[in-house]
């Protein structure tokens, strides 16, 4: 009786095993998502005026024929200086057109922006896998952090079919120069703070001492009473 | 007397079009049986792969190049696939000449996993030219500004698009038009404020019949429109200007009719309820071969001066262009090639697909 039972049980494993391997595999290999990112997520810069560059790349994609894209980016921290289109769109030799359709520090009081267009042309397949689309050089203007964020990103295949995808954004932090005065205020800095939490802990150590005397007082007194 | 020559012209290119052989609407090809047989492998991208033997005929345009015979030949391309079946596109390339092809097959296994993948293969391929007698298309292609509406001076854009045969008639036709500066359709307010644009955009939604010279008219198209008053609200804030649309539903599968008249030169669109929208034809093109959409700078051919043509209006809608509150519908409306008030990559791929390699 009880080996029927485990006999069944085991088929059932047995089975149930099988069922989750395939309906994982099956769920691996067909479901992808196209991501178009910032690349890298996020750089610290530690300099002013120094150029540094930023890509927009792409992947997991199949057949992409032609992008959009808008990156906006915090004006006040960031100046956008070159907009160079990457090698993904014409790695397989075909002929592509790139277009800037705006490249301006100034898109709004707070905000910059780089909106791109870029496609093959004739008729040909689109491109396939991973790559750089549009590779940004950027200035650091001042100390600050500041959000590259993509927005309306379209991309489509060689059918004019829209590919669903996901972008993911990045961010820019600037942080000081490490220049001689920079250093010395640092320092000075570090001695203030440290100075104030000796003095901060040993105000506590005062506080704390007086608190395990009265303590210790009023133990007393609810032991022995108080005699006074 | 140019417009009656232009006439005559048409009518003898249209008289001429049966007499062209082999014609399936590209030049430099013909219409052939191809057969595939062999294997395909198809390969996602966590490098998992399945080879499938595949043996399928399907009918495509095969260029001049590649005469009629079997041939050991590359697929290249991508399969979407279901649970019931899987559809290939790509190209197949036979000694360094390629063409797309397009076809489906019934999905007999069961593990492959469903969505898009790639697709690569040695096959053999036979070609046989068509048995079937070869449809003898025409394309119609006419674009043209609105000049009034009922009488009253308008702006506005036509795009109509027919395939003509004689088994069967397809067509596609937009209109978009809106009084030249009359209210309640325009709300003009000083530049950096806010303001609207209202307009009328109709589509034929059903095609009834297409004719050539009927009723007086060179070209004829009869059947059911939809018409919407869309309106774009147009709003600044932090120096930037955002925008947002509504439609209005006005009629729904109207009868209505377009005519091309005085030589190819004038059209109307008379929509019940509507009334006439008129204009002038500023292309017209007929041909037994397909009729490139892409040509927007009306010069014969499709090339990298269309592509920049729509590139700098990247971003335009109806009432703003180029950066500018733009009132007038035809600098907006003859480059949105799809017809969805707004221009972005999809009118820029439209055109780009259409140059030739």
């Amino acid at each position: 009786m009880l080996k029927k039972h485990i006999s069944k049980c085991l088929i059932l494993i047995i089975a149930l095993s099988f069922l989750s391997f395939y309906l994982l595999k099956s769920e691996q290999a067909g479901s992808y998502v196209t991501y178009v990112y910032v690349s890298p997520k996020e750089q610290v810069i530690d300099s002013l005026n120094e150029s540094f560059i930023v890509n927009v790349s792409i992947c997991n994609v199949l057949d992409l024929y032609g992008y959009e894209f808008k990156l906006f980016y915090n004006s006040s921290i960031l100046n956008g200086s070159q907009v160079i289109e990457g090698p993904f769109l014409s790695s397989t030799g075909k002929d592509s057109f790139f277009w800037v359709v705006a490249f301006d520090d100034h898109y709004n009081s707070t905000h910059g922006i780089v909106w791109v267009d870029s496609c093959l042309t004739g008729d040909v397949l689109g491109v396939n896998g991973n790559g750089t689309l549009v590779t940004i050089k950027f200035k650091s203007l001042a100390v600050g952090s500041s959000q590259l964020s993509l927005d309306d990103v379209k991309l489509v295949d060689s059918r004019k079919n829209s590919i669903p995808c996901q972008s993911i954004d990045g961010s820019v932090t600037i942080i000081p120069e490490l220049t001689l005065p920079f250093i010395t205020l640092a320092l000075c800095s570090l001695l203030c703070v440290l100075q104030k939490r000796y003095r901060h802990h040993k105000s506590n150590q005062v506080k704390k001492d007086s608190f395990t005397e009265i303590r210790q007082i009023n133990d007393a007194t609810l032991l022995y009473g108080d005699e006074s | 007397m140019r417009k009656n020559v232009l006439g005559a012209l048409m009518l003898v290119a249209l008289i001429a079009l049966p007499s062209v052989q082999g014609s399936v609407g590209m030049e430099g090809y013909y219409t052939a049986e191809v057969q595939i047989t062999g294997e395909v492998t198809l390969i996602w991208f966590n490098n998992e792969t399945y080879t499938i033997d595949i043996n399928e005929t399907f009918i495509a345009s095969v260029p001049d190049e590649i005469q009629p015979g079997e041939y050991d030949a590359k697929f290249e391309g991508y399969a979407t696939i279901t649970e019931e079946t899987i559809e290939f596109y790509g190209m197949i390339e036979i000694d360094g000449e390629s063409f797309k092809v397009e076809f489906t097959i019934p999905n007999e296994w069961p593990d492959i996993p469903t969505g898009k993948c790639m697709v690569f293969g040695e096959v053999q391929v036979k070609i046989t030219e068509s048995e079937l007698p070869p449809t003898q298309y025409t394309w119609v292609h006419i674009v043209g500004p609105v000049t009034d509406w009922n009488g009253t001076p308008a702006w506005g854009w036509l795009c109509a698009y027919a395939k003509i045969s004689a088994n069967e008639n397809v067509s596609r036709a937009y209109l978009c038009w809106a009084p030249q500066m009359e209210t309640p359709y325009f709300n003009m307010t000083p530049f950096l404020t806010n303001f609207t644009f209202s307009f009328y955009a109709a589509k034929l939604v059903e095609t009834d019949s297409i004719r050539f010279n009927y009723q007086g008219n060179d070209f004829y198209i009869s059947g059911l429109w939809t018409v919407l008053n869309i309106t774009f609200t147009y709003t600044y804030h932090d120096e930037c200007i955002d925008y947002e649309w509504t439609e209005q539903v006005i009629a729904e599968n109207a009868t209505g009719e377009l005519k091309v008249y005085d030589g190819w030169n004038k059209f109307t669109v008379s929509i019940a309820n509507i009334g006439d929208v008129n204009g002038l034809v500023r292309s017209s093109k007929m041909s037994s071969i397909r009729v490139l959409e892409g040509d927007v700078t009306y010069d014969g051919v499709v090339n990298i001066n269309d592509l920049v043509h729509v590139a700098r209006r990247i971003g335009s809608t109806p009432g703003w262009v180029m950066g500018e509150m733009n009132f007038n519908l035809e600098e907006f409306a003859h480059v949105d090639i799809n017809f969805d008030f707004q221009i972005d990559i999809y009118d820029l791929v439209s055109v780009a697909t259409e140059i030739e390699a």
